[in-house]
């Protein structure tokens, strides 16, 4: 009888991509939480909307590729890319934003790449940034957090809002988001800009409502405070998990960080404190679940803090000095292109390279 | 279990190997039974290169009658070792079968006949050596003649490797100071080590005293893994004796003034046992210096450039059986374990044994074993059958069932998570040498240091994306080697090339030599002849021209005869070149 062939090793480690992946999905669900309590009902919605998306188009393209669709699918990385855009786009965004958004992201930074592996740049981050540049309006459309509110929608009125445009009583976006006394349709970091610019100091912002509240402890947006420390609780479990590589988290944190607080230092009226930066807008999403993308990001470990903080310090200059108020797609997109030559540029030393001493030396 | 730290210091190093997984052991179950013989079967299967290096010459025919312990095949250069015949018996075949090797080639192989009643003798033979009726004395011995036995007995490395010993041994003769004993054993499922360590560890220690007296070194340590606990306690007790026997002959030579002490004793050599943490791969070599030096071993170098030299346990058990008992390697313990084997232990093995045999011995219902493994799980490789020799480098057999060694997941694309990397002992990239290997970029998976890999498997092991990483590099590790051997030989042919052209510039420039030297010549006997001339018959101008011309006509001829012979000669080489270039050609496409 001819006994089965394996390759050495012929034993395997329990870790394989479609855990990981799932391991990814189950953190996410503090930050998701926080954006459903103070965002509402669009959050889920997107979901859905992003994932039967995703899973679609990777099914089909994977079709015409030729490949075993349903194998392929298994390992949920289309999952992973819905997920992410889905918590990154604006919780009432009408669905086709969401649905391009995912479909240019599976279709064309991922799959015309040559899948999975193969991207060079983070799928999630281009769908995010094509309709960021495309649709404007639509993609800056932030509802207030939930407090901040005077009622908050019902899930039917959210998916009448995402579907077709308008409530049961007929109210759009705009006139929602417009309606609230003054500070429509922007985010923290949209609004501590806005004032910067006008001359406020920083301290006199955040004592607007805003940002002043439980919710916030008056050191960043409300709602987005949680938000971030939801985030930030999945991705130690991540680490923990050892699914992520820490030192990505690490440097981007502390790139983002070290700077903001170097100018606030420096110049504490015309910039930002770092801890807004650090729990404002998509900082820990991006930190724990976007930078971490192996695929996309420098994979020795000195590459991996080089790439980590060139994000966070792009970040924080497209912030400050950029047109758009958070900037943490195209900082991430930007390192993505430099990747490949920070691993070329930081490989590690091999066994037997620097530390070894021969007896011949010692004499 | 306690260990007595009053006895001798047991030392846990501060110093951690670089990367590394923990694995499941596997190991208790094939170490809850002593060392059992495995009966000798009906026939042997000796294939001529059990060992690292060039194969054993073959110096027996068919037919002839052997006795145990000669030399069937012998070694071939510095590199290779010999094969004893295990039993008394006859040579029924030598022939191409398949062996237990990776590649899954065939070799040749001697195959014995066993004497009818052979089996239940060796047995009985077997109980007597342990008896240690047949100790011989070596303490008088010089270190040529020990290398002599160890080379005679045809020892090699019993930790997997194979490499010849008495060669290892003498390279690294110069400047060792502590010889190493490798009790590492970090495979999961292998205990063969350590179930040797645990009962004969006297003479493991008198094997490695036999090697630190060749060696002249001054320091035995020994490094078992955490995971053995019994084995360190009976490695510290074995070392505890031998101090007190060096102390004993101390005193004894200090009370009667002897000239000479044995050197069996030597009183300067130092014993320590090291206790390293249980982690794959402690058992490699460099990665065990590397703990317990905190040092590296430079690129291309061995451990001896540190000082020292590191030999495994069960090797230095068969030193102490080549020295002391002038016993050839004739067999091994083996470890048979896994979940389809019955009666999982390990088992002292002749040499040649039909590993079908051992199985069966063992209990192994073959139904369910879905996997053959020999060696480890890690570095292992799996056999597609049951019918070939247990060979010197047969550590470990696992007959594995279908749940205790799934069927491999399909390979999915590299992600690039970087697991790989945080694992590998020798501080590589995996995935960019996958990346180089994959798309065949041999420059840049050199430039990656790929040649550094020593296929440990760690990275496999935590693939999330179930790629045979190590096969990828075996694979991409031999292409640069045949790229390598090519290059060589192109190197050799310019070389060649080079030295023609010389030769043929060298035979214009002499050819020009010889010439102006003839003209030279010519012209100093037209001088001397005109002076003559001129002396003799002056005023006979017209005869004299008439003889230049004759003269210049006769030299013409030679010149134009010997320019015929030159290009002739040219020509003939010419030919004798090209040969070997053109089959450099066909061999190039």
């Amino acid at each position: 009888m001819m006994f089965k062939s394996s390759h050495s090793p012929n034993i395997h480690g329990s870790n394989n991509m479609r855990r990981m992946m799932l391991q990814v999905l189950l953190a996410s669900l503090p930050g998701m939480f926080a954006l459903f309590y103070f965002f509402g009902w669009g959050v889920l919605i997107n979901l859905l909307i992003a994932s039967f998306t995703a899973l679609a188009t990777e099914a089909l393209i994977l079709k015409v590729r030729n490949k075993d669709w349903r194998r392929e699918l298994k390992d949920s990385s289309a999952l992973v890319t819905a997920l992410l855009l889905a918590l990154a786009l604006p919780p009432l965004a009408p669905w086709w934003i969401t649905v391009l958004a995912v479909f240019f992201a599976i279709a064309f930074a991922k799959q015309l790449y040559g899948g999975l592996g193969y991207n060079p740049f983070n799928p999630a981050m281009t769908g995010y940034v094509l309709v960021l540049i495309s649709f404007p309006v639509q993609m800056t459309s932030w509802s207030p957090a939930s407090p901040l509110w005077e009622s908050s929608l019902s899930l039917l009125d959210t998916l009448g809002l995402i579907f077709n445009g308008q409530t049961s009583s007929a109210l759009t976006v705009e006139m929602l988001v417009n309606g609230f006394d003054g500070y429509s349709s922007a985010t923290p970091l949209d609004n501590m800009k806005t004032q910067l610019s006008q001359g406020l100091m920083p301290s006199e912002i955040l004592k607007t409502p805003l940002y002043s509240g439980f919710t916030s402890l008056g050191i960043a947006g409300v709602g987005w405070f949680w938000v971030n420390i939801g985030f930030l609780l999945g991705g130690i479990y991540l680490i923990w998990k050892r699914c992520i590589a820490w030192q990505l988290s690490a440097a981007m944190l502390l790139g983002l960080g070290v700077i903001a607080l170097l100018f606030n230092l420096v110049a504490g009226d015309s910039y930002a404190p770092p801890l807004l930066h650090l729990l404002s807008g998509g900082t820990m999403l991006a930190a724990f679940f976007i930078v971490t993308d192996p695929v996309t990001a420098a994979t020795t470990v000195k590459g991996r803090w080089i790439f980590g903080i060139g994000v966070g310090l792009l970040t924080w200059i497209i912030r400050t000095w950029g047109g758009y108020p958070d900037a943490i797609a195209f900082a991430i997109l930007l390192m993505n292109m430099a990747a490949p030559t920070i691993d070329h540029y930081t490989k590690p030393i091999v066994y037997g390279q620097n530390k070894s001493q021969t007896l011949e030396d010692k004499k | 279990m306690a260990i007595d730290n009053n006895k001798l210091s047991i030392i846990h190093p501060t110093h951690t190997l670089t990367g590394g997984v923990h694995l499941l052991d596997n190991k208790t179950q094939s170490t809850a039974s002593k060392i059992e013989r495995c009966p000798i079967p009906a026939q042997l299967m000796l294939p001529v290169n059990m060992h690292n290096g060039a194969d054993a010459k073959v110096i027996v025919e068919i037919g002839e009658k052997v006795t145990k312990n000669q030399i069937i095949a012998e070694a071939v250069g510095s590199i290779s070792a010999n094969i004893h015949s295990p039993v008394d018996g006859s040579v029924a075949d030598i022939k191409l079968m398949p062996v237990v090797n990776r590649s899954e080639l065939e070799e040749l192989v001697v195959i014995l006949d066993v004497d009818r009643d052979a089996s239940v003798l060796s047995i009985e033979s077997a109980i007597e050596e342990t008896i240690e009726s047949t100790q011989v004395d070596w303490s008088g011995a010089s270190n040529e003649e020990l290398l002599a036995s160890i080379e005679q007995a045809g020892i090699v490395g019993l930790g997997g490797a194979g490499f010849p010993t008495h060669q290892k041994l003498i390279s690294s003769n110069t400047h060792c100071h502590t010889l190493l004993l490798n009790g590492a054993e970090c495979e999961p499922y292998i205990s063969c080590d350590d179930i040797l360590m645990r009962e004969q560890s006297p003479e493991i220690l008198q094997g490695a005293i036999i090697l630190a007296q060749i060696l002249g070194t001054k320091k035995i340590q020994v490094a078992i893994e955490d995971n053995k606990p019994e084995a360190l306690l009976s490695m510290q007790e074995a070392m505890q004796k031998a101090m007190k026997k060096a102390m004993t002959e101390v005193m004894k030579r200090t009370n009667t003034e002897s000239v000479q002490i044995p050197s069996q004793t030597n009183p300067q050599l130092t014993f320590e046992l090291i206790n390293i943490p249980t982690q794959y791969p402690s058992g490699g070599e460099k990665q065990l210096i590397e703990i317990i030096t905190g040092q590296q071993i430079a690129i291309g170098k061995y451990p001896a450039s540190l000082g020292y030299i590191v030999q495994n346990v069960a090797t230095a058990h068969a030193i102490y059986d080549a020295v002391v008992h002038q016993q050839p390697l004739i067999d091994r313990i083996v470890t048979v374990t896994g979940k389809a084997v019955s009666r999982p232990g390990n088992y002292q093995v002749t040499l040649g044994t039909s590993i079908r045999h051992l199985l069966d011995f063992a209990g192994c219902n073959e139904t369910i074993t879905k996997t053959l493994i020999h060696g480890g799980p890690m570095m292992g490789f799996p056999l597609a059958s049951a019918d070939l020799p247990i060979v010197k480098s047969s550590n470990c057999i696992i007959a594995a069932t279908e749940t205790e060694i799934p069927e491999a997941e399909s390979e999915r694309p590299c992600i690039r998570c970087g697991q790989c990397a945080d694992v590998c002992p020798a501080s590589l990239l995996p995935q960019q040498l996958f990346w180089f290997s994959q798309s065949g970029e041999l420059n840049k998976a050199e430039d990656h240091n790929i040649m550094d890999c020593i296929e440990c498997g760690a990275c496999a092991y935590v693939c999330p994306s179930q790629i045979p990483l190590v096969d990828y590099y075996r694979f991409t590790k031999g292409e640069i080697k045949t790229r390598a051997a090519i290059t060589e030989k192109a190197e050799r042919s310019k070389v060649r090339f080079d030295s023609r052209n010389e030769r043929l510039e060298n035979i214009k420039l002499e050819k020009a030599r010889l010439k102006a030297e003839r003209s030279r010549l010519a012209a100093e006997n037209r001088a001397k002849k005109h002076a003559s001339s001129d002396a003799t018959a002056n005023g006979n101008g017209n005869g004299n021209g008439d003889k230049k011309d004759l003269v210049a006509e006769a030299l013409a001829r030679v010149e134009t005869k010997k320019k015929a012979k030159a290009a002739a000669q040219l020509k003939a080489e010419d030919l004798e070149d090209k040969k070997e270039p053109d089959n450099q050609g066909t061999n190039d496409v």
